[in-house]
């Protein structure tokens, strides 16, 4: 192992739900997002974030679509192979669905059927050695080896699972699975 | 032979000691069963599961972690030397040694009027299709063929949550039990699948109850056994649970590193109510409730891995994605041009003639500088040396590999920028002087 090794999970203390903007259901302090995890109002789409492009789909399989917020909603979109993937986006497979997707910090996310997936927010910049890259499943199966961004010291990436599980990674291959 | 096929030999071993005559070997024995299954008295992992049963039975010690680490190795290696690698080979004969060592008991609590139709009613059992996934249910039909009638005689929907309604808490009780010692072996992925298993049988008694009472054979109906839903919440949720059999919502587990398959990271894991968990070697996993609670390390192992589709669907594309690489081709003083000798270009070279022109390839390059003279003229001849490597060494390869002109002129797939000497390989703080490392170009290819 070339870099520091250690990781942390965090468990978030469970939160009331929600409704609010580019997610599902809101109360006055939490929104649910795309794929139903529920969030801090603060944290629901800001589209002035979505400028560029962060990974794209290396392949793809079966039913696999890619939700990307609007100023009213979302839009839904085949996913394609070559496909590029912008911050904030969701990807959702069907029941024969599968994708492997490729971030500009070299990180790798792998995603089989029934699994939804959003990209919450990703910054990378190598020359000022800077990123912040977090996930949320919602649901099923991911498989992701963490690149740069979680070689930097510091809380820089972070996947979120449904039911308040927050998982902090600093550079390794893992696999994580929400119901 | 997989298990089904070995399933049918070892009826066919159960009936045929069933058919002789009074004075042979009783089928109810569980030494003519280890007769017809071929498991040694001594057998280590049987032996391990008799001890193991014993102790949820709240009769002697748990087996130490020891004695499972070497029977779990004796069974991998029959599984390797005899049942052509099978994966699953531990969990299956954890059941098989179950269904041995209970036989005797099952005739002593289940009063069955003779060996033939006690037998009857498995093969009745085992003759139902099987599961898509090949599983034999003749292990766990002798869990539940208790003599009792079942509660309901309705053909079951099992795509249908009434489903999970249809039974009996004791029947729950009694397929959680023999669940349980399946759990504290330590195969949550196993554990997750047995269920489903237990479930097979029951819908199978089910049919099987109908059929004697109305005297005739039910046509095949609404009951689909290949598609049984996972899972009844009430196998996991019901009060004589025990902990080993608690399957929890969230699971984490470490893969090995890409380059070495003996190493993983670590995880530090905390839950909501402060319980921190350290995980350090390939497959080490922690679980964790719905809410966040109750986060704990588990026992996670190869086998699981092989009886979770989901999970191995997601390990298998991780390992066949093919990682993003990153090369550095260095360059010397005031040079512009890559020397062909260079050891980062001779292996991105080899790297990109890898790279089938179907593939959505991306490469990502950085040209850069040493510190010496002006700013302005670093820029441009960092500048310089990414263009270079891209037209001289990048473009010529990828066409000679059919990518086309269209494709290695999109801006979006390759991206080329010159930094100047603004990111140094150089640690901070250290004097500018003309160093090799500096003088580079990034080539990331994803």
């Amino acid at each position: 192992m070339g870099y520091d090794m250690i990781r942390t999970l965090m468990i978030a203390a469970a939160a009331t739900a929600g409704f609010a903007g580019g997610a599902v259901a809101s109360t006055d302090d939490k929104v649910m997002s795309l794929c139903q995890v529920e969030i801090d109002k603060d944290d629901a789409v800001r589209f002035d974030r979505r400028a560029e492009t962060v990974g794209f789909m290396k392949r793809t399989e079966g039913q696999v679509k890619v939700l990307r917020p609007t100023a009213d909603g979302f839009d839904e979109l085949e996913a394609e192979v070559g496909m590029d993937l912008f911050a904030q986006d969701a990807v959702v497979t069907g029941s024969n669905g599968g994708f492997d997707a490729i971030f500009t910090d070299n990180s790798t996310v792998s995603g089989v059927a029934d699994t939804c997936l959003e990209i919450s927010s990703y910054i990378y910049k190598p020359a000022q050695k800077t990123g912040d890259f977090r996930m949320r499943l919602g649901r099923g199966v991911v498989s992701v080896a963490a690149g740069e961004v979680a070689k930097i010291t510091g809380d820089t990436m972070s996947v979120k699972i449904r039911n308040d599980t927050n998982l902090a990674v600093t550079g390794t291959r893992i696999v994580i699975r929400a119901k | 032979m997989n298990f089904r096929g070995w399933g049918n030999v070892a009826l066919v071993g159960l009936l045929a000691a069933c058919a002789q005559q009074p004075g042979q070997p009783n089928a109810w024995d569980p030494a003519a069963h280890r007769a017809a299954t071929g498991v040694a008295i001594d057998d280590q992992w049987c032996g391990y599961m008799r001890d193991l049963r014993a102790h949820l039975d709240g009769v002697g010690e748990r087996p130490s972690e020891d004695m499972r680490d070497a029977a779990l190795a004796a069974v991998r290696d029959e599984a390797a030397t005899a049942k052509d690698g099978d994966p699953l080979w531990p969990f299956r004969k954890a059941l098989i040694c179950e269904f041995i060592e209970g036989a005797g008991e099952e005739r002593q609590e289940f009063d069955w009027v003779s060996n033939a139709e006690f037998l009857s009613n498995a093969l009745m059992a085992f003759g139902n299709p099987p599961p898509a996934d090949g599983i034999s249910p003749l292990v766990p039909v002798f869990d539940h063929l208790d003599g009792a009638e079942p509660e309901s005689l309705e053909p079951v929907d099992l795509t249908q949550p009434a489903y999970c309604e249809a039974l009996e808490t004791s029947e729950l009780a009694l397929s959680q039990q023999r669940g349980g010692v399946v759990g504290a072996v330590g195969f949550p992925g196993s554990l997750q699948r047995a269920p489903d298993w237990f479930a097979h049988v029951q819908v199978s008694y089910h049919r099987w109850a109908r059929e004697q009472l109305e005297g005739h054979q039910l046509e095949e109906g609404p009951v689909d056994f290949g598609g049984i839903p996972y899972h009844c919440k009430r196998f996991h949720n019901a009060l004589e649970g025990s902990k080993e059999f608690a399957v929890k919502d969230n699971l984490i587990f470490l893969l090995p590193e890409l380059d070495d398959p003996n190493t993983a990271g670590r995880l530090e894991v905390q839950d909501s109510e402060g319980n921190v968990i350290v995980l350090d070697r390939v497959l080490a996993a922690a679980q964790l409730d719905n809410g966040g609670t109750g986060g704990e390390a588990i026992d996670f192992f190869a086998e699981d891995l092989a009886a979770s589709p989901a999970l191995a669907g997601a390990v298998d594309r991780s390992n066949n994605l093919p990682p993003p690489k990153v090369f550095q081709v260095l360059f010397g003083y005031n040079e512009r041009d890559p020397v062909a000798d260079d050891p980062g270009l001779i292996s991105l070279v080899a790297e990109l003639k890898t790279r089938d022109p179907a593939e959505p390839l991306r490469i990502a390059m950085t040209g850069h500088a040493d510190c010496v003279g002006p700013r302005w003229y670093n820029q441009l001849i960092s500048e310089d040396r990414v263009q270079n490597v891209f037209g001289q060494v990048i473009r010529p390869t990828l066409l000679g590999q059919g990518f086309g002109e269209n494709e290695l002129d999109d801006s979006k797939r390759f991206k080329l920028v010159g930094l100047g000497e603004t990111v140094p390989a150089r640690a901070p703080g250290d004097r500018c002087e003309a160093s090799d490392p500096d003088r580079r170009v990034v080539v990331v290819v994803q």
